[in-house]
Formats: C-alpha cells, structure tokens, sequence
C-alpha cells in the first residue's frame, strides 16, 4: 500500500479515494481486484431495487425501467451542477437585497472590485457568516460608486 | 461610523483564485461545528440588525494561517448548508401582517407571494418549505388602476353545460373581497402541492380585524419608493407634465 503511493507519487487522499472501489475479499491480498458482478439479470435487478410494483420482480418491466432509471441518473448529474449554482443565485439574490442591491449589481460590483469569490462560497458565507458576507457587500458597493478605470 | 468599521483596509484585495477559496475555505472552517447548520427562521433578523455594533476586525483570520491549513494536503470536507426540519418547522415560521388599504393589487401580491415562498431569506431553498405566514387585512379596500376596476373579469365554470360565470373586479369586491387578493397571490405562487402549501399560509381578511395575535404578526414595512404603495393613476399624471 505505502509503496504503491510513493511508487505512484499520488497524494494520499486521491489514493484513498480510489483505492475505496475495490473489493479486498478476506484472505487475499489488498489489492487483489476480484469481479462480483454477477449475471446480467442480476445486475439489472439489484438496480430496481426499490421500483414500484411488478418493475422491481418482473425482467422486461425491469429492465426497462432500469435503463430510463440509468438515463436520469446521467441527466441529473449534469443537471444537479447547474440547479445548485441557480440556487446559490438566488441565496446571494436574497442576502444583497437586505443591503439594498440586487443580485446583477452586486456582482458587477465584485467584478469591478476585483473579487474572484464564486457563488458557493459567497451562498455559504451570507447564510453562516454574516459579517463576512457584509464586508463583501460592502467592498462590491464601493466599487460601484467609486469604480477603478 | 461605516467608514472605521469598514473591512477594506485590512481585507487584501483577492485577485487570486486560490486566496479566495482559501479565505472562504477559512471562514467555514472557523464554524464552532454542528452548532451552526441549522438555523431556526425567528433568529435570523435583519442583517443590519444582526451585524450591529460589532467591529469587523473581530471576524479576520491572520493571513499566514490560512495558507499552512490549505498546504496540509488532509482532504477538506465542508457541507453547503441545507435546511433542517427545524427550519421547516411551521411553529418557527414568522408571521408577517400586511395592510392592504390603499395598496396596488399587484404589486402588493408579489412581495406577499416572495415571503410565502421564503425567497426572501437566504436561507430559501427549492422545494422546502421555508416561508412565512402572511396575514392580510383591510382587502376589501385594495386598489387596481386604470380601467380594470370595471374590465378586470373573474371567470368560474360550474362544471355542468352553460354553467359559466364572469364577474368583474368590482362585483367581486362587493361579494367575497378576499377572494381576490387570494387569487392574485395564488397565481404567483408555484403550481404544485408545495405551493398549495404555501397559499395556505396566506390568511386574508377583508376587515381590519384577524384572530392571529397570539402569533403577534409583524407588521411589514414596504421599502422606500416601493411600487406597491403608490397612488394608482400616477402615470397618466406624470404624462401630462
């Protein structure tokens, strides 16, 4: 395990990481990289686990839903990035406009004042750090009535 | 004074990405813990309110610190924060009371319809039920402009051939005048059983009157030059000049 990190020069936490995928089954070594899959058909049923009705028992109704399942969960990764950057706008819309600002200003005066905070942090800090979030506030105001050419 | 209190001077300037993660990585690290995640709604005042009297050279962190904390290559866990039951709970909800007289149908109905909704809190978060109660009096006396007082039509069907029936603004208002504050806001509120929620935490009264003072409703303050309490017919004056 040791060697294998300095070998590969990999900080310790990504090696962890990825190290976690595989499956050490007792009496071999670590890294032994052994195949549990099974069939098919049990793979495709221990993925509709939890489906309604005949979906989760029958294998065409299974299967079918599996598939659409696969396909929403590949949509929703993609989707689940930009519902979160939607939320934290509009997190950040609610915490400026108590500083009477809005969100667009706000941010045009981040840009003019040089801050590269992006909307996450900037969420968290108006939600749990409120003094924080004010001394943004109030450097983005500044930019906007004093703006640097 | 703003200008002593201000952070600018001691606050470096963040032109570097990295800084601006590090100094925010920073900022939620010095959380006490578990302590902080949920927030219950009544605690959360206004900002201005919340932050008063308090120099800001309290809350920076030294500079060097940050940098060694980040280079320590352990993997950082931090959570966004998400609301908890308690958050949602209807009994931490605040109530806020709104009094119609003189005010634009409209106008008033978005700001009623942003507070069932929770947007207005940063606390708001899609699809969770972080709004507040809105107790609205005096709606028999709400104002429309324009025309729309005799041309603004209320449509119901009974559900049987024929059974149609149109009412204006001003028939309405003699019959049933909560129903139309209600139907305003119920357009603006999102159509779904969250939303059905929400418009249930709206309470209408036509009169001055409401049973809601055990829950001590906070009288809202509508902003300076807000929409919502000017004259209708201001525009056609403004025209004229």
């Amino acid at each position: 395990h040791e060697m294998l990190l300095a070998a590969l020069g990999v900080c310790r936490a990504t090696a962890r990481i990825a190290l976690q995928g595989w499956r050490a089954a007792p009496g071999l070594p670590q890294l032994q990289f052994q195949r549990e899959f099974g069939t098919r058909k049990e793979k495709i049923f221990r993925l509709a686990k939890g489906f309604r009705g005949r979906s989760k028992n029958c294998w065409r109704l299974a299967r079918n839903r599996v598939h659409k399942a696969l396909q929403h969960a590949y949509r929703s990764r993609r989707l689940k990035r930009r519902q979160a950057r939607t939320r934290w706008i509009m997190q950040i819309n609610a915490g400026v406009r108590e500083y009477d600002l809005n969100y667009s200003g706000f941010i045009r005066g981040l840009k003019l004042a040089g801050i590269e905070l992006n909307r996450k942090v900037l969420s968290q800090l108006a939600i749990q750090e409120p003094y924080s979030f004010r001394a943004v506030v109030w450097s983005a105001r500044d930019a906007l009535t004093s703006p640097t050419s | 004074s703003r200008q002593a209190g201000h952070l600018q001077a001691s606050w470096p300037c963040i032109i570097n990405p990295r800084m601006a993660r590090t100094a925010g990585m920073m900022l939620l690290l010095s959380l006490p813990g578990a302590a902080m995640w949920s927030l219950p709604a009544p605690s959360r005042r206004t900002a201005a309110a919340r932050c008063g009297g308090v120099s800001m050279a309290d809350t920076v962190e030294a500079g060097p610190a940050i940098l060694s904390e980040w280079d320590s290559k352990k993997p950082i866990h931090v959570e966004t924060w998400v609301p908890k039951s308690a958050d949602m709970d209807n009994r931490n909800k605040q109530w806020w009371l709104i009094d119609a007289e003189g005010m634009r149908l409209g106008r008033m109905c978005t700001e009623i319809a942003k507070r069932l909704m929770g947007k207005h809190k940063v606390t708001y978060f899609p699809g969770s039920n972080v709004g507040d109660y809105v107790v609205v009096i005096n709606a028999e006396k709400v104002l429309i402009s324009g025309s729309k007082a005799k041309a603004k039509t209320y449509f119901r069907h009974g559900g049987r051939p024929g059974s149609v029936t149109i009412e204006t603004f001003e028939q309405l208002q003699k019959r049933i005048p909560e129903r139309i504050v209600e139907k305003a806001v119920k357009g603006m509120l999102p159509k779904g059983p969250l939303g059905r929620e929400q418009f249930r935490h709206l309470k209408v009264f036509a009169g001055s009157e409401h049973p809601h003072e055990a829950q001590s409703p906070v009288k809202y303050a509508w902003p300076e030059g807000s929409l919502a309490t000017k004259k209708p017919g201001g525009k056609k004056e403004k025209s004229r000049e």
